[in-house]
């Protein structure tokens, strides 16, 4: 079950750095978005 | 979710009001810093407290309002992400770059998208781990935080190297 969490979250934070690279180079700003996005994910199980 | 736009958009505009431009060389390299500060100190080689508002959302409002009420409330609280508990670091980046950005549109995108991952974080769970008692699912995942804050600095990492190189490249285009 955990393994499933886990290969989730790598696959998310991989596409995360992907698309984040991909937008450095075009406009930095834009980088903070899949960073965002993958921020929110991370809080699983916060209150 | 929407908490978490309207209070993006709000700093965004604020930002784009009370804060004056910066070198855009000296912006990536500085939050390339503090990334790469908040990342040492998830792997503990650093102790530093970082702004927060020391209170968690309410449980009892499950009681008071039901599934689905408490669902909203719970998500109004939580999405911007300023009235509770910062406990990963890289959420002040987020309010640094939607500050220095200066417009409602990013900041609403940016935390928007924040908040979207929050709400991926309550939905998905239950389909990736099976059927299981909410209580023995969120033991589990509270479990898994210390890997969860590893994860969170190695992305720190990744985001201050980016952030470094595309100031270091800006730096000597100049």
């Amino acid at each position: 079950m955990l393994n499933r969490f886990w290969q989730f979250t790598a696959s998310v934070g991989l596409i995360a750095l992907g698309i984040g690279l991909g937008f450095l180079m075009v406009n930095p700003w834009l980088i903070f978005l899949p960073w965002a996005l993958w921020l929110g994910w991370l809080q699983v199980g916060s209150l | 979710m929407m908490s978490s736009v309207l209070v993006g958009g709000l700093m965004g505009w604020l930002g784009g009001r009370g804060i004056g431009q910066l070198p855009a060389h000296v912006l990536w390299l500085g939050l390339a810093g503090l990334s790469l500060a908040l990342a040492w100190r998830e792997f503990g080689g650093l102790r530093f407290p970082i702004p927060q508002w020391p209170r968690q959302t309410k449980k009892t409002w499950y009681h008071r309002f039901g599934a689905v009420g408490a669902a909203w409330w719970w998500g109004i609280d939580l999405g911007s992400g300023l009235i509770t508990r910062v406990t990963f670091s890289g959420y002040w980046l987020l309010v640094l770059a939607i500050l220095f950005q200066g417009t409602p549109v990013y900041g609403g995108l940016v935390l928007g998208l924040y908040g979207l991952g929050r709400a991926l974080a309550v939905g998905i769970p239950p389909v990736l781990l099976g059927e299981m008692h909410i209580v023995n699912m969120l033991n589990l995942l509270l479990d898994q935080r210390p890997r969860l804050h590893r994860w969170h600095g190695y992305g720190l990492v990744g985001l201050a190297l980016g952030l470094a190189l595309r100031g270091m490249i800006g730096h000597l285009s100049y």
